[in-house]
């Protein structure tokens, strides 16, 4: 697979994000896939997702917006199987707060399928926005 | 260029865990801007000119302990992008330790980085450094 094949899985992904459409999702995730918030703290933002986990939790997520999440990609660095991409988020909360997050990630891809997946984001705004859901995250 | 990229922001780590002002700007174009990618606290959310970045370590060796030393974890380059994650260990001199991790995205022409923008955990920044928040105006 090419850099640029990759950034098509990867754009692909973020299209699935803000449809949230769990059996596409599944399919573009290895079975060994793993996402991982990089965030320090609260420590319950610190956590590694299998792949089953991942896909329930984005709805999870969703379920707490008057919208869906919206997520979308500012800028993309590929190289080997590797993917950096810079993005930024938008949803309305039921609970009257506006997440509007922005994050830098990287994506590893093989065979055609995403197998880990790093979230680095502002964890404040994390906390500010869904610190009271905090055991859906465990 | 991607590889001569990637020596470069090696050179730029080094002579920041060393607080090498000199060499630090000699790194950065005249028009660099280092952006912290922090959306809450807002003061979090800044933007320094290259000298303001360059006098960072100085800044800071204020309330630390020792300079705080950061290790570049992976590193991917492509163009003039080079998206490196990397973690640090500082030792405060209020008793707290700074043990971030970091997703950071340069941009470099001319053998020169134009603009950094770091991505890191806010919420520990905010735990660390809030004491010191002036220092960050």
């Amino acid at each position: 697979m090419s850099t640029e094949d990759n950034k098509k899985i990867v754009e692909h992904y973020f299209e699935l994000m803000n449809t949230a459409d769990d059996k596409a999702m599944t399919a573009l995730l290895s079975e060994d896939f793993l996402f991982e918030s990089m965030l320090q703290k609260p420590k319950q933002f610190n956590f590694t997702w299998p792949r089953e986990h991942f896909v329930t939790a984005s709805r999870m997520m969703s379920e707490q917006m008057v919208k869906p999440l919206k997520i979308w990609i500012k800028d993309m660095t590929a190289e080997g199987e590797k993917v950096a991409v810079e993005a930024e988020s938008y949803g309305e909360m039921k609970s009257g707060k506006i997440y509007n997050n922005v994050y830098h990630f990287l994506f590893k891809i093989r065979d055609g399928k995403i197998y880990n997946v790093r979230e680095y984001s502002c964890s404040y705004t994390a906390n500010d926005c869904f610190g009271d859901f905090s055991g859906t995250f465990e | 260029m991607s590889t001569e990229n990637k020596q470069v922001i090696k050179t730029y780590f080094d002579a920041i865990n060393r607080g090498d002002e000199p060499a630090i700007l000699d790194l950065l174009s005249d028009d660099f801007q280092f952006e912290c990618m922090a959306v809450k606290p807002e003061r979090f959310h800044f933007v320094w000119d290259r000298d303001a970045f360059a006098a960072a370590p100085r800044l800071m060796s204020r309330f630390m302990e020792k300079p705080i030393q950061i290790w570049i974890d992976s590193m991917i380059a492509e163009d003039d992008s080079v998206a490196v994650e990397a973690h640090s260990h500082g030792e405060l001199k209020n008793g707290k330790l700074y043990q971030n991790a970091y997703h950071f995205l340069f941009k470099l022409r001319d053998g020169k980085l134009y603009s950094a923008r770091e991505y890191s955990c806010s919420h520990l920044a905010q735990e660390c450094f809030s004491e010191y928040e002036a220092t960050f105006d």
